[in-house]
């Protein structure tokens, strides 16, 4: 569903993602970890081509990242998630909706079942600016749900979140596994991650250390956050 | 979905955004203040030479002028709009969400760019419709082609619109508000030597003395190159008044503005593709 080859990406002397290459199958959940300017976010640029890869190729679904179609079935939640102050949960979630192209009628619909789902009933018609940074996310989490898509992006989606939050948001993912939905995970909390994703690959300095399934990378006796300092320390 | 639809829905959305900002809604009660003075100079009576001024000349001098200025004046607020759009949409996390959809940065650009024209545009509009609606009232004496003026000068709007967003991908905001200022300025200036270079008395003062004509090639060249932001609003009230309108220069000043607008979108795309979202 995703495909990365070889991807490099430099920015003048700087080599931010060294000669990636990892696939994500169908339906897969996938996290991406790394420290602080690893190169995670540069992965993700380059797959919703906010930057081109500086040589290497990106994919989604068959489609290179480069062309428009590649993002038609996709959500993606950018870290520290904002809402333009004037606008309230609904009618941002209402524009995302016109630039996915889903008809009035079923974008009302959608959206009144999204804003359920992420628990924000009740307070969708508030402005923006009066909610706290947890219902942004959470009205963010709920414009990638729009258009059911088939991939969902999402950069530290708990970010932000108080522990029932980050509860409801796995419970969220959760449920989309059975529309086999493909999930590309960066977050820093890694028990969450734990929980909810099949496959992670560790980036350090632009380079992917390993990637397989958590089951295989994490060894008895340990978890994920053991894993991860072993491989970042080196 | 088609790039219509797209680029409609983004217009639309820049457009409620637009005026859902303070600064417009502040600068446009100020300048309906600022409009509306004008309508004691069609009171009272005007003399001169002992002679009685008819009260239609005053209405078509003053709301010439007026035009004039409400032009100039909607072209400085079109670039103070335009010299940020970009930096605050990248800001406020607009501009990752609308391209993480399937819309493409030329959608992305143009729907902006013919968002903040109509918007900046409807607002000189509503300007003009008020001086033209006061005129009217005051004289009885309707002008057709004030608003058909107001129309043709949309055109350096568009040209102000695009020129900002192109420059405030690498510029800070005050430096492309201060460089289309000047190039406003250069225009004024330049079709005031222009219009006295053109002056027959200046004309016959030279004649028989060429060594003290200056040298004004070019000068000449600069000006014809530049864009005439001016000449297209001296060509716009020439309506108003239905004067003929007198232009030496080798290409239409309408047609000077088109080229410029299309090389302003053209690289505001090509330079657009290029830059990271943040």
């Amino acid at each position: 569903m995703i495909k990365i080859d070889s991807a490099t990406k430099k920015y003048g002397a700087l080599t931010a993602v060294d000669s990636v290459s990892f696939e994500v199958r169908k339906g897969e959940y996938f996290a991406l970890l790394g420290p602080n300017g690893a190169g995670k976010t540069t992965i993700v640029k380059m797959l919703l081509d906010f930057t081109s890869p500086t040589s290497g190729r990106v994919s989604i679904d068959g489609i290179p990242s480069g062309e428009t179609a590649a993002r038609a079935g996709i959500g993606y939640l950018a870290e520290n998630h904002k809402i333009p102050a004037h606008l309230s949960g609904y009618a941002y979630l209402a524009r995302c909706a016109d630039y996915i192209g889903l008809p009035r009628a079923e974008a009302k619909g959608q959206i009144g079942k999204i804003i359920d789902i992420v628990g924000m009933a009740g307070k969708e018609r508030d402005l923006s600016k009066t909610y706290s940074k947890g219902m942004v996310q959470r009205i963010g989490l709920g414009s990638c749900l729009l258009g059911k898509p088939k991939v969902l992006i999402l950069d530290e989606p708990t970010e932000g979140l108080d522990p029932i939050g980050i509860r409801e948001v796995r419970m969220i993912l959760e449920n989309l596994r059975k529309d086999g939905v493909t999930v590309l995970l960066n977050s820093h909390l890694l028990s969450e991650v734990e929980k909810i994703c099949d496959t992670a690959a560790i980036i350090r300095k632009g380079k992917l250390l390993v990637k397989d399934a958590i089951s295989s990378i994490v060894k008895e006796g340990e978890n994920l956050e053991d894993v991860f300092v072993r491989y970042v320390q080196g | 979905m088609n790039t219509l639809k797209i680029l409609l829905h983004i217009i639309r959305h820049t457009i409620f955004d637009q005026v859902k900002q303070k600064s417009f809604m502040v600068i446009f009660i100020i300048c309906g203040f600022f409009v509306l003075g004008i309508k004691n100079c069609y009171q009272g009576n005007y003399t001169i030479n002992n002679q009685q001024v008819d009260s239609g000349i005053i209405a078509l001098g003053a709301s010439k002028v007026m035009f004039n200025v409400v032009s100039t004046l909607t072209m400085m607020i079109a670039a103070l709009f335009s010299m940020r759009i970009l930096k605050r949409e990248r800001g406020d996390g607009t501009q990752s969400a609308i391209l993480s959809k399937p819309v493409s940065r030329n959608e992305y650009i143009m729907g902006k760019a013919a968002g903040l024209w109509i918007v900046t545009f409807l607002f000189m509009f509503a300007l003009h419709a008020i001086i033209f609606t006061i005129g009217f009232i005051k004289t009885g004496e309707a002008m057709p082609g004030y608003l058909f003026a107001s129309l043709l000068c949309s055109i350096d709007i568009l040209f102000v619109v695009c020129f900002v967003m192109l420059l405030s991908l690498y510029l800070p905001d005050f430096a492309c508000f201060i460089i289309v200022s000047a190039l406003g300025l250069f225009s004024y200036i330049g079709d005031g030597i222009y219009s006295v270079s053109q002056n027959r008395m200046v004309q016959e003062a030279f004649t028989g003395n060429a060594s003290k004509l200056p040298d004004i090639s070019m000068w000449k060249i600069v000006y014809l190159a530049l864009p005439k932001l001016s000449t297209v609003q001296l060509f716009a009230s020439s309506f108003i008044s239905n004067e003929s309108f007198d232009y030496a220069g080798p290409i239409h000043p309408m047609i000077n503005i088109v080229l410029y607008c299309t090389i302003s979108i053209g690289l505001l795309l090509v330079l657009f593709r290029k830059q990271d979202i943040a």
